[in-house]
């Protein structure tokens, strides 16, 4: 399990491209690193923040579930490219170049010759899926996802997170719905461990959300479910610049850290399970900035 | 109900579709800097080099996922000059592996040296002239080298003595249409 985690993570993210020629965080300086990764911060906070419930009742006594958690997230034209600044003299009429995940890097001709940016994953679609187990006690539930630090090659990889989550209906014995609020915090950290300062690259994401959601049970069998939830993410990314067009020299071959804010800040959710005894399948469509489906098997008692 | 299933089936199987192949064809721009050294004592200084895309790390790191080969952009920057370098004209020819073939001739009338030092010339082929480039690397496997020749014509500087030098670097962008 720890290891397809990693090959999972590190397949996306660091191994297969980033470190590779195409996506090159270190050929950027540090104003257009932080615009080129700021749809992964995005993804992140999206992603971690996905697949976190699909019904609002818990339990009034003893619960547990353990849910295997896929999701498929749609990329959007606008997170595949940005507008470069460089802030070099005597450059202008800039082509849009590619985000980590597009598809085209552009160029530009400066006083000091040509600058070329790096092309992105090339990406369409982010499908990745995640595991989680939850204990619940007297209507309140505590969600944990955990992978153990591990390295693998060149790279250092752990997470951790949580979600708390307390149903509220249960003080409100007439209410036809069961409502929950629930919190969720979500820590990913990758580290390349190579003794090179200049392959030197970190990356290290946390991600918050609160959410309300409300859900129906028919017939003790399908649950109709719907939430609205507040989020926030941040990307730290640490790179070696290496400047290989030699263009900016002030800036050339030192280690930067940088803190990166994700678009995340609302989404809602609609969904709905099927409870076959202990075993439940569950489907629901987020709406965000980089809409994802969710589908979900867990096995509850 | 029929429809609805159907309908249903067809977005689960692109979703699986979609889901398993979530990459495309992505590009990149592979820049090649070629350095001139033109020493002489005129009236035409030149050099011609010879120099390869596995030259170059880009393309050599990609080679096996290159779906195709496209030629973009050329400039020329100055390096370094004897003073008040000009001449009548600037040439820089490419031709292909064999040093016979011409792809393109680049000419600029009056050319003064230090204009080039902190503001690129732009070299702006004609699309006859890149379709050749393009049309040579199509089957980069194997037309994979050039020989470029610089030339500055009828030279003639501040200098007393008539010995003229000319540092000098073109730079090539191809763009590498890479398989996902």
């Amino acid at each position: 399990m720890k290891k397809s985690f990693l090959v999972l993570i590190i397949t996306f993210f660091v191994c297969q491209n980033i470190l590779a020629q195409g996506v090159r965080i270190d050929n950027l300086p540090p104003q257009e690193a932080v615009k080129y990764v700021k749809p992964l911060a995005t993804y992140l906070g999206t992603f971690f923040n996905t697949g976190v419930y699909h019904n609002a009742d818990v339990p009034d006594l003893f619960g547990f579930k353990f849910s295997i958690v896929g999701t498929y997230t749609l990329i959007p034209q606008s997170d595949k490219s940005f507008k470069p600044n460089p802030g070099l003299e005597g450059s202008e009429n800039f082509q849009s170049t590619a985000t980590i995940f597009g598809t085209q890097g552009g160029y530009f001709l400066s006083n000091s010759g040509f600058v070329v940016y790096p092309s992105g994953l090339g990406l369409k679609n982010i499908p990745l899926g995640i595991y989680q187990v939850a204990g619940s006690l007297f209507g309140t539930e505590l969600m944990i996802r955990y992978f153990p630090n591990i390295k693998q090659e060149d790279i250092r990889a752990g997470f951790w997170g949580f979600g708390l989550k307390h149903e509220i209906s249960r003080y409100f014995p007439l209410l036809p719905l069961d409502i929950s609020v629930q919190i969720l915090y979500n820590k990913l950290n990758l580290e390349s461990t190579s003794s090179d300062p200049t392959d030197y690259v970190k990356f290290d994401t946390k991600n918050f959300a609160f959410n309300v959601h409300a859900s129906k049970t028919f017939a003790g069998l399908v649950v109709v479910y719907t939430g609205l939830q507040y989020e926030s993410s941040t990307l730290d990314v640490g790179y070696y610049f290496k400047d290989p067009d030699g263009v900016f020299p002030s800036l050339a071959g030192r280690i930067y850290n940088l803190k990166v804010d994700g678009d995340n800040h609302f989404r809602s959710t609609v969904g709905a399970a099927l409870q076959l005894s202990f075993f439940v399948l569950n489907f629901d469509i987020n709406i965000t900035r980089q809409t994802t489906l969710s589908a979900g098997m867990s096995f509850e008692f | 109900m029929k429809k609805l299933i159907t309908a249903s089936a067809i977005i689960v199987l692109s979703l699986l579709i979609n889901s398993c192949d979530p990459f495309e064809e992505y590009f990149i721009n592979l820049k090649m800097d070629q350095q001139f050294e033109l020493y002489g004592v005129g009236p035409n200084i030149e050099q011609q080099i010879q120099f390869c895309l596995n030259n170059y790390d880009d393309y050599n790191d990609n080679a096996d996922k290159i779906e195709q080969i496209k030629y973009v952009d050329a400039a020329y920057l100055t390096i370094n000059a004897s003073e008040g370098l000009e001449s009548d004209n600037l040439s820089l020819k490419l031709y292909e592996s064999d040093g016979t073939t011409l792809l393109f001739d680049y000419n600029l009338p009056s050319f003064v040296a230090d204009e080039y030092a902190n503001k690129p010339l732009h070299i702006d082929l004609t699309q006859s002239e890149k379709d050749k480039i393009n049309q040579y690397i199509q089957d980069h496997q194997r037309n994979n080298c050039f020989v470029a020749k610089l030339t500055v014509e009828n030279v003639s500087s501040n200098n007393v003595l008539p010995y003229f030098a000319l540092q000098a670097k073109i730079e090539f962008v191809a763009e590498l249409k890479l398989k996902p």
